[in-house]
């Protein structure tokens, strides 16, 4: 096909699909969200546990479109560049709109500048697990244990930038401790090697955890969160225990491609608002150990908060401990060009490498 | 005795129910159409077909899941012995001998071995869970990153034992898939692996990915440069079971591959995958014959598929007793019954006994569905090997094109396919072989993991992989198989040397 | 002098290989404080590899074996040419170096195409009967994965949006 053919075509092209959707109401068509990790994992079900009932309200289907790669940055960049018509939306996550700067050097996103937040869907707390027979009976003790003898502890974690790696981190640093670090590929293995005595301590999110908790195969000494848990009564919480500072929440929000019309933001929010009120989604997301926003924590607003706050709590963390995924020249010159006119973005230049966040 | 006895008939209470039985038959059904599309592996089956059990109650569900797991592996055997592309790691090693007998005209007998022999094993690996759950979580949680490790290195050594043709050869691929494994960014450290800057590998390469181009497009090329070739493996087709001889040549493999499989796949870090080749590598050693394996020997099909389905079986042990998934396709049951509001758990088996002894129940009744839906299918399968390759091969790559977009949604993913296939034709003209390729692949990675978790505990050293009796007697084996699978390959050299 | 000449060019590619990997793993550390560094599997399988290539090359000399194949060009290329086009308009590719983009035009086109390219490596194939396959395929595909799987995979977004 010549060049300017091809050009003509997908102006003509691009030109029917926006006068399509510039006639009729949103939503006329089935809307993609992105989901930028794997099916079946923590944010998986949390989007589409409330993407079902969004479903209902918005009167489209949602379609989940689970992009992964590089600690969930993958999926989001996609999304970032997608035309801002509300027909693709994502649901990012502490990682990606959190700590992904300090992360990613070459990150082709700013978490607070790119987006138009939606609201925040879920906050999933993180709670501090040990083997069984790890020698501290609570809180303080493990604090003065750590203290005592770090470098002799084996942390696990499920790889750089994954939930469990930069939770721990931040235990770890705000400690100033130094630990022996065992790395896993997701939160599975490093779980089997806690309940086997392998390793002797680890973070990571209730629903992981809870139900090793519940049957005593290993020890929860503290959860990182305000409240306590309704899945986990018993485990007091981290400023009960004596570590107020360590709140922590692998949280998950719904964000549209920036730019997106102010009315359709708000039927998003309306219909995720309605989703986060409805008694059958509530008990589900609960199941999960999940914390539901209030009615202020889930405007815009305060999504756009939260990550401003985010970034700026994670960036000095992760950088102090030295963790990045290596600079990658090529990879940071090669910028992605912009997509085509009216076109979804075609799947863009992945930024700089690192393991997917479990 | 009377507790299990007791237990299975309450499973089979729950599992029993017409619309049980329905959903179970529905799952082994669409799980067996959809893994037999070429490029379709049984992971992309489970997570394209996961969305459609959400409307269910969660026994229901998974009892649908697991009809579609054990459809999506037999339907990855089948694409293995008729097509010669693996669908996943483990179907590696069927492609070796079941497609060979499918080009003798023997693809019925060897689709039907694999059936049967997968039910007999089925059935005993049902039995193992029902009976043996607990005691052998209990020996599985003893096994470190060092025992893994060593495990592994085992399995590499069979990976040797597998190969064809030169040893030197061989041995070059399996450290070619090792070091193919170490691309990307490094899960520890974050560092950049040998991307040369592009971001589409960061995260690694993906098996579908270089099985599809190494294996299935390569095998597409060659067909295409030998028309004769291909036409012949069309002409005949033979008996559509296994005849009495058939069968009695594979029980004894079928049993040993049953007992291999059903203890490795209880094995944390994915020891399910070294079953079929643990497997295949003892029926070479023992045979009269070894040159038969690689030629169409029905002990390579039947004792590698009865030692795959037992350890897939044997791998929701640690799912059922502990609530830990071994492998990828268990973390998708996990989300799967998470979102059903079952959180899986240590305490599944008390807590919820109708749930527990139900899914073991259906795990045999899906065995047997399996069998029901699948010797009648044979002929089907046969007869699409009569399709003109002409519109055969592209419709192979229609399939595989979309199947690896959906692992990730992602068109990177199809094109590095293209150039994996490019490599994989490459091979190919300079006569190494792929499967042991892939087995470095797969196996390489896994034995990273483990010796760098080994490694990293706090005081390890390189003599304290040793420190495990279990671990230091596996290293030990491995070095003399080694040494015996290369000693004679080296002293053969050495002779044709001589010669001259 | 060389006796396999398959083997020697065998031998020479994996030399070829290995070299590249051990170059570019040349930054990462082979051990670590607290364990194995990032370069220990990477360089060693390097080292291994190109000691295996260089047997095999000095094999190749020694005794005789199978000659260089031919390679079928026309095959590869428009095999691998139909799953690049796949690719390349599932969901579109902007094209900077070109200077145009290539629209996303999802299943309905991109099947097609892969199909009727890829059937051009075979010399037997009939174009009336390949196009009515493509199409019969292509609208199979989408049924099943889009609307009876509920995949997100694009089906012809021009037109439809998705």
């Amino acid at each position: 096909m010549n060049r300017n053919a091809s050009k003509l075509l997908a102006t003509l092209l691009a030109s029917i699909a926006a006068a399509g959707s510039a006639l009729a109401a949103y939503p006329e068509r089935p809307v993609t969200m992105i989901v930028p990790f794997a099916a079946g994992g923590p944010t998986d079900q949390v989007a589409r546990i409330v993407g079902e009932h969004m479903s209902k309200t918005l009167g489209q289907t949602i379609v989940i479109e689970n992009v992964t790669g590089a600690g969930g940055t993958t999926g989001i960049t996609r999304g970032a560049q997608a035309a801002a018509d509300g027909y693709t939306i994502m649901m990012g996550h502490m990682g990606t709109h959190g700590a992904a700067p300090a992360l990613y050097p070459t990150l082709k996103y700013d978490p607070a500048k790119d987006f138009s937040p939606i609201g925040l869907a879920a906050g999933t707390p993180i709670v501090i697990v040990a083997k069984k027979d790890f020698a501290a009976k609570d809180l303080k003790e493990f604090v003065a244990k750590m203290k005592a003898d770090g470098p002799k502890l084996n942390e696990g974690n499920a790889g750089v930038g994954s939930v469990s790696h930069t939770t721990c981190t931040l235990l770890t640093s705000q400690l100033s401790v130094k630990t022996a670090r065992v790395t896993y590929k997701g939160t599975g293995p490093m779980i089997n090697d806690l309940i086997g005595g392998q390793i002797d301590f680890g973070c990571d999110q209730i629903v992981s955890v809870a139900e090793q908790i519940k049957a005593g195969t290993i020890k929860a000494y503290a959860i990182a969160t305000p409240e306590r848990s309704p899945a986990l009564p018993d485990l007091p919480t981290t400023k009960e225990a004596g570590l107020p500072d360590y709140q922590v929440s692998a949280w998950n929000a719904m964000f549209a491609p920036k730019g997106t019309p102010a009315d359709v933001a708000a039927k998003l929010n309306d219909a995720l608002v309605k989703a986060l009120d409805d008694e059958g989604t509530r008990k589900r997301l609960l199941n999960l150990g999940a914390v539901i926003p209030d009615k202020a924590g889930r405007s815009p607003a305060a999504l756009q908060k939260l990550v401003e706050s985010e970034v700026a709590r994670w960036t000095p963390v992760l950088k102090a401990a030295g963790i990045s995924a290596a600079v990658n020249p090529a990879a940071a010159t090669s910028g992605t060009p912009p997509p085509a006119a009216g076109a979804p973005a075609a799947a863009p230049a992945a930024p700089a490498p690192a393991a997917p966040a479990k | 005795m009377f507790d299990i006895l007791g237990n299975l008939a309450l499973g089979f209470t729950v599992a029993l129910t017409v619309k049980n039985l329905a959903l179970c038959f529905a799952g082994c059904l669409i799980g067996t159409l959809i893994g037999v599309l070429p490029g379709v592996g049984p992971i992309a089956t489970i997570a394209m077909l996961l969305p459609i059990t959400y409307g269910l109650d969660p026994i229901g569900a998974l009892i649908m899941l697991s009809g579609i797991y054990y459809g999506a592996q037999y339907g990855g055997s089948t694409t293995a012995i008729l097509v010669n592309i693996p669908g996943e790691a483990t179907s590696v090693v069927t492609t070796l001998d079941g497609h060979q007998m499918a080009k003798q005209g023997r693809a019925g007998v060897a689709l039907g071995t694999a059936a049967i022999a997968s039910f007999f094993a089925g059935t005993f690996a049902t039995l193992v869970v029902a009976g043996l759950a607990l005691p052998m979580t209990a020996l599985a949680l003893k096994f470190g990153p060092s025992d893994r490790f060593a495990l592994m290195v085992m399995g590499l050594v069979f990976a040797v034992v597998l190969a064809r043709g030169s040893v030197p050869k061989a041995l070059a691929m399996i450290v070619l898939g090792i070091l193919l494994s170490t691309i990307g960014t490094d899960g520890e450290t974050g560092e950049d692996r040998m991307t040369f800057g592009l971001p589409q590998i960061s995260d690694g390469l993906d098996f579908a990915v270089i099985a599809m181009g190494i294996f299935g497009f390569a095998e597409i090329l060659k067909n295409l440069e030998n028309p004769e070739a291909r036409d012949v493996v069309r002409g005949t087709i033979g008996r559509l079971l296994p005849s009495r001889d058939d069968l009695r040549a594979s029980a004894a493999p079928a049993m040993r591959g049953t007992l291999l499989g059903s203890f490795l796949g209880i094995l944390p870090g994915n020891g399910a995958v070294l079953a079929p080749f643990a497997s295949y590598t003892l029926e070479k050693r023992i045979a009269k014959d070894p040159s038969r394996f690689g030629n169409g020997a029905i002990e390579g099909v039947a004792g590698p598929e009865a030692a795959n389905n037992a350890g897939a079986q044997t791998s929701f042990i640690p799912l059922l007793t502990l609530g830990i998934p071994p492998n990828a396709v268990m973390a998708l049951m996990v989300g799967a019954m998470t979102i059903h509001g079952l959180i899986p758990g240590p305490q599944i088996m008390s807590k919820q006994p109708q749930l527990f002894w139900g899914l073991i129940a259906s795990m045999w009744i899906g065995n047997l569905m399996l069998l029901i839906i699948n010797l009648p299918l044979v002929g089907l399968w046969v007869r699409l090997l009569k399709v003109p390759y002409r519109l055969m091969f592209p419709a192979i790559l229609l399939f595989c094109c979309i199947g690896i977009y959906s692992i990730g949604n992602k068109p990177e993913d199809v094109m590095m396919t293209a150039a994996f296939g490019f490599i994989g034709y490459s091979l190919l003209k300079l006569g190494f072989e792929p499967a042991p390729l892939l087995l470095g692949f797969v196996l390489g990675r896994l034995m990273e993991e483990n010796l760098r978790q080994a490694m990293s505990k706090a005081g390890a050293t390189l003599l304290s992989l040793f420190d495990s009796p279990l671990a230091a007697s596996l290293l030990v084996f491995s070095a003399v198989l080694l040494l015996l699978a290369v000693l004679p390959a080296v002293r053969k050299s050495r002779e044709e040397v001589f010669q001259e | 002098m060389v006796k396999s000449p398959q083997d020697f060019a065998a031998g020479l590619v994996l030399i070829a290989i290995a070299s590249i990997a051990w170059i570019s793993t040349l930054g990462l550390p082979f051990s670590q404080v607290g364990g194995v560094g990032s370069g220990m599997l990477p360089k060693s399988t390097a080292l291994i590899l190109g000691a295996l290539g260089l047997l095999i090359v000095v094999g190749s000399l020694m005794s005789e074996g199978p000659p260089l194949e031919r390679w079928s060009v026309r095959e590869a290329a428009m095999v691998l040419g139909g799953v690049l086009a796949f690719a390349l308009t599932i969901r579109g590719t902007p094209l900077p170096a070109l200077g145009f983009n290539i629209p996303a035009l999802g299943l309905a086109v991109a099947g097609p195409l892969a199909v009727l390219i890829a059937a051009q490596a075979d010399r037997s194939t009939r174009l009336i009967e390949v196009v009515i396959f493509a199409v019969v395929l292509t609208a199979l595909c989408i049924i099943l994965f889009r609307f009876l799987l509920g995949l997100p995979i694009p089906v012809f977004p021009p037109l439809l949006g998705y």
